[in-house]
């Protein structure tokens, strides 16, 4: 039988006139590398506050490890683990120093302390810049000691709020990696990411939400299977007529075509080998094109068909 | 854990770069600046007796005598205070337009009392202006008793002449009698209060609202009161070392003498400190604005203080003194340059005694304050 690590029950945070979570429901079994997911402003980052007890909240229920989640359940704080949004160290503290100050927040013993710091040191891949004040780590080397000093205390549940933001592929590479071996090691995992790849990658669980609410959720290949676009065929091919389009658009399954710089996108909705048909009326009609390929939906049409294309940031 | 916390507080404390540049560099340059500046100035007052023409303008021999007896007693620096020139009231003025003749004219009229004439600001005018001051308060002071409370006059006697021979050992400084002291004792406050400048971080590196570090921190296993404790403890004594090699440099390198015993400049450093980190400690946890305008208004609060306490001008204290001295009490600056003056003037006597407990009831203010202020475990927004 699963265990449950966090339950969010009707959760409802008000900032003024503002909704930012509107009776938001959540669930994390243990073991999980769960994806939470959202626009800006959707209330992923007041959802991680109000689990960690730093925010208060209008109504709902938190409980974490299946007990209610307080800002002195210091019992309860001491098996998490946060990586936060931004970079949260101290400038005058060195690499080693930074991870044993916040290492030294959970673990008392020096010795133990001294080993998990090691290891911290050694799983982010810093055994190079032990010594580097982080004013002269690169982004990529300061994400991954805000990551170390969050997990060095090895924590049951870890908390990432999107901690890839700016680095490079290689440094996202070595974190992604070192999410999965955490999990691998038994912590569970809450990952926020605006990367859907990322998302896609690593996370066995995926939720998405909008304007503080629950919209959907399940893994990958569910989310997937949820939506109405079920093949994307792209075509390159210069000057279609319109009358083409709008013909395109009537072969049976196509249900949305744009066309834009050379490139027709062409949505289908049930079955995945819409392609004969297009490939045919191309044939049909003695059009010549470049190249025709079919892709299968990605996670990140799963999100804009879900939560739309509107620009949130300008809300 | 607290311990943990508070070596790293240590370490952040003393790296800070910028806090130990305004808390050490700058009491120790602007202080050999005065050094400098006040060095001539004082040496050449300290060096002879202050030439002063006395008019006798009453024919009563007796107060006459009395004030004449007064006047050549009175001494400094184990040489005669004025260098006294008796003489009629026209030739006091042809002498005092010739300021290589005289520097003053004391009349002595038919009250009984004593009027000044000088003709240009200075140190030397102000040592012969506080000589009348309280010539004639304690003139007034005998009159009133023996009209009102006659049966008392003896008493108030024994003070005036206690207050007599207070202006020959203490007029201008007790143990130090360099009129230039208070800026250093102000000088000395202003480095104190910039320990403000890094106790200002407590509050902010423990609060989720106002840093990132403050958010890591509140999602950490350990009550708040134990980082504002060990921050607090960390800051004070990083404060009060820097405080320390300042003063020593003044002590030691630069000779200048704060009067009273080294220890005890020492000890009222120490309290001075508490009062700038207590300062600091409070403004840190003031609400969720930048750290910048915070430290802004420190750095307000430290030279607004230190202004109106006499480190930009001398008589400043006394101006508010006379006129609204409730900001003396509220001052830290004031409060702490009062402590270095009580201990110069009267020792560890009751005087500092009080003065010190000022600095302890400010510090204590600002440190519930703060408490008060910094104790909410939950916040409506980050």
């Amino acid at each position: 039988m699963s265990e449950t690590i966090v339950e969010v029950k009707n959760l409802v945070k008000r900032y003024k006139e503002l909704i930012a979570l509107d009776n938001f429901n959540m669930k994390i079994e243990k073991g999980e590398v769960f994806g939470l997911l959202g626009p800006n402003g959707s209330g992923k980052t007041t959802t991680i506050n109000c689990i960690l007890s730093l925010l208060d909240f209008d109504n709902g229920e938190i409980d974490v490890f299946g007990e209610k989640m307080k800002s002195n359940r210091f019992d309860l704080k001491k098996k998490i683990g946060i990586v936060m949004q931004d970079v949260a160290v101290f400038d005058e503290l060195s690499v080693e120093e930074n991870i044993d100050y916040f290492c030294g927040l959970y673990i008392d013993d020096k010795n133990l302390r001294k080993q998990y710091v090691d290891e911290a040191i050694k799983f982010v891949g810093l055994e190079d810049f032990t010594k580097f004040k982080p004013k002269k780590l690169s982004g990529g080397l300061l994400r991954r000691l805000n990551i170390a000093c969050g997990i060095a205390h090895k924590p049951e549940l870890i908390i990432l709020d999107e901690p890839t933001v700016a680095v490079d592929p290689q440094s996202r590479n070595k974190i992604l990696e070192g999410i999965t071996e955490l999990n691998k090691q038994g912590a569970t995992i809450i990952y926020t990411s605006h990367y859907m790849e990322e998302v896609e990658q690593i996370c066995t669980h995926i939720l998405i939400m909008d304007k503080g609410k629950n919209v959907t959720e399940g893994t990958a290949d569910e989310l997937k299977r949820s939506i109405k676009n079920t093949e994307n065929i792209i075509v390159y091919i210069k000057n279609l007529d319109k009358k083409h389009i709008e013909a395109i658009n009537n072969i049976n399954h196509v249900y949305e075509v744009s066309y834009m710089s050379g490139r027709l996108q062409i949505k289908c909705a049930g079955g995945r080998h819409n392609i004969t048909h297009v490939i045919s009326y191309f044939a049909d009609n003695n059009l010549d094109y470049d190249r025709i390929y079919s892709e299968l939906p990605t996670l990140n049409d799963v999100f804009l068909e879900i939560t739309g294309k509107n620009l949130r940031d300008k809300e | 854990m607290f311990i943990n916390i508070l070596k790293n507080q240590l370490r952040l404390g003393l790296r800070n770069k910028s806090n130990i540049f305004w808390t050490l560099m700058f009491p120790i340059i602007l202080g050999t600046l005065f050094y400098v500046t006040f060095g001539g100035i004082y040496d050449e007052y300290n060096s002879e007796a202050i030439k002063t023409a006395v008019v006798f303008e009453s024919d009563n021999e007796t107060t006459n005598n009395n004030i004449k007896t007064y006047l050549e007693s009175l001494e400094m620096n184990d040489h005669k205070m004025l260098d006294i020139i008796y003489t009629d009231y026209e030739t006091a003025l042809d002498m005092l337009k010739d300021d290589e003749k005289v520097n003053g004219i004391i009349s002595v009229h038919e009250t009984g009392k004593l009027s000044l004439d000088i003709n240009s600001n200075g140190v030397l005018s102000t040592i012969q202006e506080n000589i009348t001051t309280i010539y004639n308060q304690n003139v007034e002071l005998i009159e009133k008793v023996s009209k009102e409370h006659p049966e008392k006059l003896m008493d108030v006697l024994k003070g005036v002449m206690s207050r007599v021979s207070y202006i020959n050992t203490h007029a201008m400084g007790g143990d130090n009698k360099d009129p230039f002291i208070s800026y250093f004792y102000n000088l000395i406050a202003m480095a104190a209060m910039f320990a403000a400048l890094n106790s200002v971080r407590i509050g902010n590196n423990c609060q989720a609202n106002m840093s990132k570090v403050g958010a890591r921190t509140n999602a950490a296993p350990v009550n708040r009161m134990v980082f504002q404790a060990a921050g607090f403890i960390a800051s004070y004594i990083v404060q009060t070392l820097i405080v320390f090699v300042a003063i020593t440099y003044l002590m030691f390198g630069l000779k200048i003498d704060f009067g009273g015993e080294k220890l005890f400049v020492y000890i009222t450093t120490a309290f001075a400190s508490l009062v700038g980190t207590s300062l600091g400690f409070f403004v840190g946890n003031i609400g969720s604005f930048e750290m910048e305008k915070k430290e802004g208004i420190l750095v307000g609060i430290t030279l607004t203080g230190c202004a109106l306490s006499g480190l930009m001008y001398g008589d400043m204290k006394a101006i508010i003194t006379e006129n609204v001295p409730i900001i003396n009490k509220i001052n830290p600056a004031a409060v702490i340059s009062d402590s270095y003056y009580s201990l110069n003037m009267f020792g560890t006597s009751g005087r500092y005694t009080e003065a010190v407990m000022y600095m302890l009831i400010l510090s204590a203010v600002f440190i519930v304050l703060a408490i008060v202020m910094g104790r909410r475990n939950h916040y409506d927004s980050i």
